[in-house]
């Protein structure tokens, strides 16, 4: 997983994640406001930050800002088809059982709007993903009172990820050099015995972990030692500056597309 | 029709299926804020059921923490993998069937949140603001449907097979219809309103989704058949979760 090794090896490693969560979620609710402007500087400002500050290649940034084009475009798509009731309205259009379908100027409108605003909030997700490890993500919700089981299911969910991922790859790998996926019937099969011994294995390593821990005096619940960063005061300060400006700019070019 | 716009339409729902069926997630700011807030308010109480239920049953065998765990990561896997449909096109299995056939619905809606967290963050599907409106269609909605269809055809007497096909087919599809009731809410069409706009994301899930639905329910089906033959010990074990499930499993 692409995203998961740069969120260790970044160069914001050290700067408190609960820091990079604020910055995260702050620039989220300002993507949120609609004008086009803000939307464009929130996706360059988390490309500009995460490529010189967190040190991740350009193109690997751009490869993961790819990932989510695929989920986005037919959905904005999807939104820009509609159905019109008269010829004139359409910029152009086809007919679906004598209901006339097509794009209007209004709908082109309504979707760039989203699209650029899906961008600017996945860019701020991505600046979160990139680098901030799940580790210290739980750290900072602890500290933000998440019910504590939730915590924990997440620790147990994140460690064993890696372990099932791998397996699984390998079945999957093992199966197909024996046709296994040949036809859609053969698939179904197959992949049902995947999953069955991957089940297995989930309920198997569950116990064994179960017994490790009691080995090893588990109380009932899972401790992990806490890195200790300091608060930056000064980043707390670039944060909300920051934010500032974007509705700064918001104010100045009064919605744009609008 | 002219044959270029026949064509045309031809090319666009080729270039559509197979994408679309992914696109239950709702992206990363798709949705306005004001949904993003509604959903996260109606997911809530669920979540928080979710959390009692496990708190319980956690107290009862404490052994259940690693296995919800566990199964979680579980959930996440399975949600990479891809899935052969019947048309051809590829979609993941959700797994909610299976799980809300094992371990009942209340569980799922806490370990479905978890996993929907963990696809935003490491594969960027789904997103943090529409964190609450996925977590409702994909782990509340789905979950609680396939139990219930599932409860009600063993209680009339129905064969396993038929009613974990159908509790896994019909959970699938409902989260369809919610993820479409969902976008439909938010994306009224201009003209036509609330319900032209239902009926257009609808059409396309009918298209892309039943035949996916109707792959999941096969794989849920060959899936408990094979735990039931070679696992009975963790299908007992497990009855701690859901007693009355696999106690019936096990007797078939």
């Amino acid at each position: 997983m692409l995203i998961d090794n740069y969120a260790y090896t970044n160069k914001l490693i050290n700067v408190h994640p609960g820091e990079k969560l604020l910055f995260s979620l702050t620039s989220m609710a300002v993507g949120f406001v609609p004008n086009i402007y803000v939307d464009l500087v929130i996706i360059l400002m988390m490309g500009v930050v995460l490529v010189w500050k967190a040190g991740i290649p350009t193109k690997v940034y751009l490869k993961v800002l790819v990932l989510p084009l695929s989920f986005l475009l037919p959905s904005i798509f999807v939104l820009m088809i509609n159905v019109v009731s008269t010829e004139s309205q359409a910029l152009w259009g086809f007919s679906v059982f004598h209901v006339r379908v097509g794009v209007t100027a209004a709908s082109i409108k309504v979707a760039g709007l989203l699209f650029l605003r899906a961008m600017a909030l996945i860019s701020c997700l991505f600046f979160l993903s990139l680098t901030t490890p799940m580790i210290d993500l739980i750290m900072v919700l602890e500290k933000l009172k998440v019910p504590f089981i939730i915590l924990e299911l997440m620790q147990l969910v994140y460690h064993f990820l890696f372990v099932f991922m791998e397996m699984t790859y390998r079945i999957y790998i093992s199966q197909s050099s024996r046709l296994g996926y040949i036809t859609p019937k053969a698939g179904i099969n197959s992949l049902g015995r995947l999953v069955t011994s991957l089940f297995i294995k989930t309920y198997q390593d569950s116990e064994s972990l179960y017994v490790a821990l009691e080995a090893r005096g588990y109380d009932g619940e899972l401790r992990v030692l806490n890195k200790n960063i300091p608060v930056s005061k000064s980043n707390l300060f670039c944060i909300l500056s920051t934010e500032l400006l974007l509705l700064l700019v918001a104010l100045v070019t009064q919605g744009g597309m609008r | 029709m002219k044959p270029l716009k026949i064509f045309f339409i031809i090319f666009t729902i080729m270039v559509l299926v197979p994408r679309v069926a992914f696109a239950m997630h709702i992206m990363e700011g798709f949705l306005p804020i004001k949904w993003c807030i509604t959903w996260d308010l109606i997911a809530f109480p669920f979540v928080v059921m979710g959390i009692l239920s496990i708190k319980k049953l956690v107290n009862t065998n404490p052994k259940i923490k690693m296995l919800l765990g566990l199964t979680g990561a579980f959930a996440f896997v399975l949600s990479a993998l891809k899935l052969p449909s019947v048309t051809g096109s590829c979609s993941h299995p959700t797994g909610v069937g299976l799980g809300a056939v094992l371990f009942g619905p209340w569980v799922m809606s806490v370990l479905g949140m978890i996993v929907l967290i963990f696809q935003a963050l490491l594969l960027a599907h789904g997103g943090i603001t529409t964190l609450g409106a996925n977590t409702f269609s994909m782990a509340v909605v789905g979950p609680l449907v396939s139990y219930l269809v599932y409860k009600g055809i063993k209680k009339a007497g129905g064969p396993l097979w038929l009613s974990v096909f159908l509790a896994a087919a019909l959970g699938d599809l409902l989260t369809y219809v919610t993820t479409s009731l969902q976008l439909a809410l938010a994306f009224p069409s201009n003209p036509g309103g609330f319900m032209t706009s239902f009926v257009k994301f609808m059409g396309i899930f009918a298209v892309t989704q039943v035949p996916l639905a109707i792959g999941e329910g096969l794989l849920t089906v060959v899936v408990i058949n094979l735990l039931s033959a070679y696992n009975e010990e963790a299908l007992v074990a497990l009855s701690v979760v859901s007693k009355e499930v696999c106690c019936e499993e096990y007797e078939e």
